[in-house]
């Protein structure tokens, strides 16, 4: 297993592969280490008007401009104190790359298929569509994030729409 | 053997047939290559000693079959035996290496293009024979390496073309008008051809595209010269090409061709042969990775000279080293902003073929006269700009221009007239055309806008606003829609592009003496110069071209309506004030306007008054997208990082207006009282 970095893939969900894990509070996620591009630190982001609660703003990747995530804000968890284990994992969807606000990194795991258990249903209560599995290991289990659909396509779309308003109203103009 | 196809195609050419010196050479270079198991020699070798022999009935069309076989030979390695001569069958097409392909794709289109740009300076000006020579080449070196990748249809076009053009060179033809037409339409052919090679993934190679045979058909019937006499009289100088003097081929050409973009044109045309040398061709993203770090380069590189330590150290030499730091970054800087700086020049050949299709497809006589290829604006926006060009262009032919009587009848010359120019003023590139036709029919406009619910049927409107409604989409005055033009698509096209880029479009006309738009665009996307201001300890850039006036107001100038909306009363005009604190949620801003900072900013014709708290400054900055995952967020444009690596934010006007006004459907809505300039 060791070496190949690529996940099974079944029906478009990853079931099993390398996973970066890290904290949100005391729960434990993790995201295919295939579509994380960097993790950096802390460091001071832009804000952006107008834009939804969980987009914090913008920071510098070394003279690209990337939007930033915070996904405490998104899963409506508790706003922290960020502190030097905060960091940004910036991760790559498609053509575009995103930083997603983290609380503490905690490593790259390697999961197989068949440690990876279906979502359990949580009802209307908690909208699951972005967990691609929850896997074991031991005591522990990694809530497997499917990062391209933390943000909802709904979500995505409104960003996008912000796009393509202006057209709309420049008919009057 | 150490002469390649080019060389040996370009000798077997020029060999004079009545020299036995020029025969017994190219003799021995087939004989060398039918040693080195060269396919398809065979009858070359036959050919030129039935020539050296003297058995040959027409030395000429002897030397024209070696010229043939040159084109169809194979190097021994090439192939397969099993088919001599026929050249590579599209079976063999596995063969195609992607790669040589891709060369070939990028290679042809180049020479393809070059044909474009000299048939047009030959035919401007015929005789101009080192454009005659350039096409030629051109289409010879298409066909060598098609024949080569064993793309018998390409080869077999480009040969028929290339043989056309053989004869202008020889001065059996002038390459004008019809004939100029056919190359024209078989470098277009080409070109598709070519397209969709770019897209072959393997397998079986693309189909000829339709009228593949016609073409072939009508460039054969040309090269035996038995059709097509009727727009030029053949100059008969059958002999060796060197032969022709320079003077006789003018004289051919009919009045209405050569009156072209005669001198100016084919002068530019030539400036740019002698410019277009030694190029490199890189893909946009790496350059714009390269100006994305150039930029970091110039951040890292204010840091350390910002550094105290740098900033307190005792060693000379440090210091000095610094700032050559510094300045080579600089340089870079400037160096590679300009990397994406092109002249306009391919543009305007684009738009001269468009006007000539245009005019010979309606019927009108143009005159068109371009200016200032020279001035260089960034890639990215020229793309952008051929649309509206297009669009502007068909509308002039079609909707501007006259047919000649009528023309005359106005005693105007018969021969409509357009003009293209360039040119770089105030920080910006302005691009006018310019046509002397019958101009904007203000009425039937208003009418139209009128009928459309577009325009108040009370309201007295400006020209300025009237010339506005041709913009809509959809709008169209034409009675019927013609092959041109007239389905109400274009103008909208032309503004939203332009507007895309930041630029704008004006309008003047004058009735029975034409209409000129004007784009004014910005010298480079890349780039603005945009004034630093601070919000809600927000800092935020604000593009100088949108400030009219900054002032802090006297109490005395400032209204309301209705107690919400708020005014600033400035030279007589009201001018509703915006806080931007309040359209972006900032908490913690100054709110007592006379405790701030109002400037005055417009968009088009609208205005308004944004209100910050302090401006810091003034500078160029390079826009950047804020990502793709934001999109565009409303009211600002994109973001910029500055000197010290953090992010501002770049206000955009008209996006703050809109918000301010409420909604999409903002200036519909917009208030009553809300000013207008004029």
């Amino acid at each position: 297993m060791a070496g190949h970095g690529s996940s099974e893939t079944v029906d478009n969900k990853v079931v099993g592969g390398k996973f970066l894990t890290f904290f949100m509070a005391d729960e434990e996620y993790g995201i295919e280490i295939l579509k994380v591009h960097d993790i950096i630190g802390m460091m001071q982001i832009t804000p952006v008007p107008r834009t939804p609660s969980f987009v914090k703003g913008v920071i510098n990747l070394r003279g690209k401009i990337i939007p930033v995530i915070d996904l405490r804000t998104k899963f409506k968890m508790e706003a922290t104190v960020r502190d030097r284990q905060t960091c940004i994992v910036v991760v790559d969807l498609g053509k575009l790359q995103m930083g997603v606000i983290i609380d503490k990194v905690s490593e790259v795991l390697d999961i197989a298929a068949k440690d990876v258990e279906p979502t359990p249903d949580f009802g209307i209560t908690l909208d699951t569509g972005f967990i691609l599995g929850m896997g074991k290991l031991n005591e522990r289990v990694v809530i497997l994030l499917d990062i391209s659909r933390v943000l909802t396509g709904e979500e995505i779309e409104a960003l996008h729409k912000m796009d393509t308003n202006p057209e709309a109203g420049k008919q009057a103009a | 053997m150490d002469m390649n196809l080019d060389q040996l195609a370009a000798a077997v050419i020029g060999a004079d047939p009545g020299s036995t010196d020029d025969l017994r050479k190219l003799l021995e270079t087939f004989q060398t290559l039918q040693q080195a198991g060269w396919r398809g020699t065979e009858k070359a070798v036959a050919l030129l000693q039935s020539l050296l022999d003297g058995k040959a009935e027409d030395p000429d069309q002897a030397l024209k079959a070696v010229a043939e076989i040159v084109a169809g030979l194979h190097p021994p390695s090439s192939g397969n035996a099993n088919q001599p001569d026929a050249g590579t069958d599209p079976a063999d097409s596995e063969l195609l290496d992607p790669e040589i392909l891709s060369e070939f794709v990028t290679e042809s289109r180049e020479h393809l293009q070059a044909v474009e740009a000299n048939l047009l300076a030959v035919e401007a000006d015929a005789s101009d024979k080192e454009s005659l020579n350039a096409a030629f080449r051109a289409f010879h070196s298409t066909k060598g390496t098609a024949s080569f990748l064993g793309l018998e249809e390409i080869k077999t076009l480009a040969h028929h073309a290339e043989q056309l053009m053989d004869r202008a060179r020889k001065g059996e033809i002038v390459m004008a008008g019809d004939y100029a037409d056919l190359e024209l339409q078989a470098a277009d052919m080409l070109c598709e051809m070519i397209a969709a090679l770019a897209e072959y993934q393997g397998g079986a190679l693309p189909a000829a595209p339709a009228g593949f045979p016609q073409m072939l058909a009508r460039l054969e019937r040309a090269e035996s010269g038995t059709v097509q006499e009727k727009v030029s009289a053949p100059v008969a100088q059958p002999s060796a090409p060197s032969a022709v003097p320079a003077a006789s081929a003018p004289a051919a050409v009919s009045p209405a061709e050569s009156a072209g973009p005669a001198a100016a044109g084919s002068e530019e045309t030539k400036k740019a042969k002698a410019g277009s040398d030694l190029t490199v061709r890189v893909s946009t993203q790496r350059l714009d990775h390269l100006i994305d770090m150039v930029g970091e380069l110039m951040i890292t590189n204010a840091m350390i000279a910002q550094n105290p330590c740098v900033l307190s150290n005792q060693d000379h030499m440090l210091s000095s080293n610094v700032m050559q730091l510094g300045k080579i970054a600089r340089e870079l800087q400037d160096l590679s902003m300009s990397l994406r700086m092109v002249p306009f020049r391919t543009t305007f050949q684009k738009v001269e073929r468009l006007v000539r299709d245009l005019s010979h497809k309606s019927g009108k006589h143009l005159r068109f006269i371009s200016e200032g290829e020279d001035t260089e604006i960034d890639r990215n926006m020229v793309e952008l700009l051929y649309d509206p060009l297009v669009h502007m262009i068909r509308n002039a032919v079609d909707h501007g221009l006259e047919p000649a009587q009528e023309r005359l009848a106005q005693g105007k010359p018969a021969e409509g007239q357009l003009r293209l120019r360039a040119y770089q003023a105030s920080g910006s590139i302005v691009l006018e055309l310019q046509d002397d036709g019958r101009g904007l029919n203000r009425e039937k406009i208003l009418a139209k806008a009128r009928e459309k619910g577009l325009a108040d049927p009370n309201q007295e409107y400006s020209d300025r606003d009237i010339y506005r409604f041709i913009f809509e989409p959809g709008f169209s005055t034409a009675e019927k829609v013609t092959d041109i033009s007239g389905r109400g698509v274009g103008m909208d096209v032309v503004r939203r592009n332009v507007e895309s880029i930041r630029g704008r479009v004006e309008l003047a006309s004058e009735p029975g003496r034409g209409t000129t738009f004007t784009l004014k665009i910005p010298l480079t996307l890349a780039i603005i110069d945009g004034m630093l201001l601070s919000v809600a300890g927000q800092e935020y850039i604000l593009p100088t071209l949108n400030v009219k006036h900054a002032l802090r107001p006297e109490p005395t100038s400032l209204t309301t309506v209705a107690g919400r909306g708020e005014m600033l009363r400035f030279r007589n005009q009201l001018i509703p004030l915006f806080r931007l604190h309040r359209l972006f949620d900032l908490e913690g801003a100054v709110t007592d306007p006379t405790q701030a900072l109002l400037i005055i900013v417009e968009h088009e014709t609208d205005q308004c008054a944004l209100m910050a708290e302090r401006l810091l400054g003034q500078q160029h900055v390079i826009i950047k997208s804020l990502g793709e995952g934001l999109g565009g967020v409303e009211g600002v444009s994109g973001a910029a990082i500055l000197g010290d690596g953090g992010i501002r934010m770049i206000l955009d006007v008209e996006g703050i207006m809109r918000l301010a006004w409420g909604g999409p459907q903002g200036h519909s809505r917009r208030p009553a009282w809300a000013n207008r300039q004029n």
